[in-house]
């Protein structure tokens, strides 16, 4: 029986195609197109938002406002560079606003930890030695974290982003990312052991 | 794909479409971009300028030779320092960092290079153009146009403002006196005794510009510490200082007459 071979056309297929593809038709106007970036965002912005802004009602409010930030502003977005740091960074600054509007954790003016250049941890080992331990540790204990540490932890245990990434979000030297991670793991873990949190 | 997940696309188009959420055009962006490379410049170009108005104006008016009498001359010297420009300098570096920071190439980076690169152009760009005739030029001009604003700032910082500091050319010697006429073209002796301080000997000569730290009695100056200051040393002297003539290299009866 001859078996027939069915080649589809996937070039306009909105899974084929990267971000930044479908950022560029945004651009060019195709507002639909749109829709297929929230698709694939959404569930990313919803966890990074609940778990970043522990204990506040308003995230869902928080992430849709993130789309609307990132539809207005799409025209300053440089399609030859990574969308998902971009639409990361967007989050970042909107939860913060969350943050600060509340008015419930203080966040540091100034972080010392980007004044100085420091030696950077090997990425690779460090999350393959931690992964398992951090991301239970994380969700056990995420609510007693500052800001500054939950955030950190969360884009790199749970949203899995790489230190270059991260520090395209936060804006910060790629070593300080390093730094504020092992802080992090450490607050991390002493506010756990203080909880009788057991690995 | 969970019916949550289409709900908020679906939302999301909605309020495209309906025209509530519109796409900021791109010139905006560019042109929010040269509004911050033009700020960079500004802020550059102030900080600049007012550096090398600081390293020009401390030797103009003398206040930069006033280190030469130790301690009491170091009080003097920050009584006197143009704390206004310096000020200004301050936030014009902080503001030019503020700028420099929306950069990649700068925030990805510890800061303390941020620090350390600002002040670095800063410091050399300062030292270029205290070595142009810009600041001596607009010196020269503030004397000729006091309406202007860069006039008044020109002549405020030009004059030493202390009761204690006095500036003016010899006209009189005697052993351990000497009579000198200030810049309004007061007379004022000087008395020297083995406390007065010479950091560069107290051989001194007719038409020598000195600068005398003293107590005043009347006309006369006990005086605490003296100081040649010679032609070279970048000196221009309060506005109304009288112009005179340069004498480098020639003899001092055929340059003042």
């Amino acid at each position: 029986m001859a078996k027939t071979i069915v080649i589809t056309d996937m070039e306009d297929s909105p899974l084929e195609k990267t971000d930044e593809d479908i950022t560029r038709q945004v651009q060019n106007g195709d507002k639909e197109a749109f829709g297929e970036l929230v698709v694939r965002y959404e569930a990313k912005m919803i966890r990074y938002g609940r778990k970043f802004l522990f204990g506040y009602e308003d995230t869902e409010d928080a992430v849709q406002e993130v789309f609307i930030k990132t539809y207005r502003n799409i025209q300053s977005f440089d399609a030859t560079k990574k969308f998902s740091s971009w639409i990361y960074r967007i989050a970042h600054n909107e939860f913060i606003n969350t943050i600060k509007k509340k008015g419930k954790e203080p966040l540091p003016f100034f972080d010392a930890d980007t004044l100085f250049p420091h030696p950077v941890s090997p990425e690779k080992s460090d999350r393959q030695t931690h992964l398992r331990e951090a991301k239970e540790m994380v969700e056990a204990c995420l609510g007693k974290l500052p800001p500054k540490y939950r955030e950190i932890l969360v884009l790199y245990y749970l949203e899995e982003l790489s230190y270059k990434e991260i520090a395209d979000v936060l804006r910060v030297p790629t070593a300080t990312v390093g730094v504020r991670l092992k802080r992090g793991r450490e607050t991390l873990q002493s506010i756990c052991q203080k909880q009788g949190f057991e690995l | 794909m969970t019916p949550t997940l289409n709900l908020l696309k679906n939302k999301i188009l909605e309020r495209i479409a309906s025209g509530k959420v519109s796409m900021v055009p791109r010139w905006h962006f560019v042109l929010r971009l040269i509004i911050t490379i033009a700020l960079l410049f500004a802020f550059g170009a102030l900080a600049v300028f007012l550096l090398s108005f600081i390293f020009f104006i401390l030797p103009a008016n003398g206040s930069w030779f006033l280190h030469d009498f130790g301690a009491p001359g170091w009080v003097h010297f920050f009584r006197l320092f143009p704390w206004l420009p310096a000020i200004l300098l301050a936030i014009s570096v902080i503001l030019l960092g503020l700028v420099l920071e929306r950069f990649s190439f700068v925030y990805h980076r510890p800061l303390i290079y941020l620090g350390l690169g600002t002040l670095l152009v800063v410091l050399a760009g300062s030292l270029l153009l205290a070595k142009t005739p810009m600041h001596r030029a607009f010196y020269q001009q503030s004397k000729k146009t006091p309406q202007s604003v860069v006039g008044d700032f020109y002549r405020g910082f030009g004059r030493m403002h202390s009761d204690n500091v006095y500036l003016g050319t010899i006209n009189n010697v005697a052993s351990s006196t000497f009579q000198i006429e200030t810049e309004s073209g007061e007379p004022l002796i000087i008395m020297m005794d083995e406390r007065t301080n010479c950091p560069f000997g107290c051989d001194l000569d007719l038409d020598d510009t000195v600068m005398v730290m003293g107590n005043r009695l009347d006309g006369t100056i006990n005086a605490a510490g003296v100081r040649e200051i010679r032609d070279d040393e970048g000196f221009f002297g309060p506005p109304n200082w009288r112009e005179r003539p340069p004498r480098y290299g020639l003899p001092r009866e055929m340059m003042w007459p």
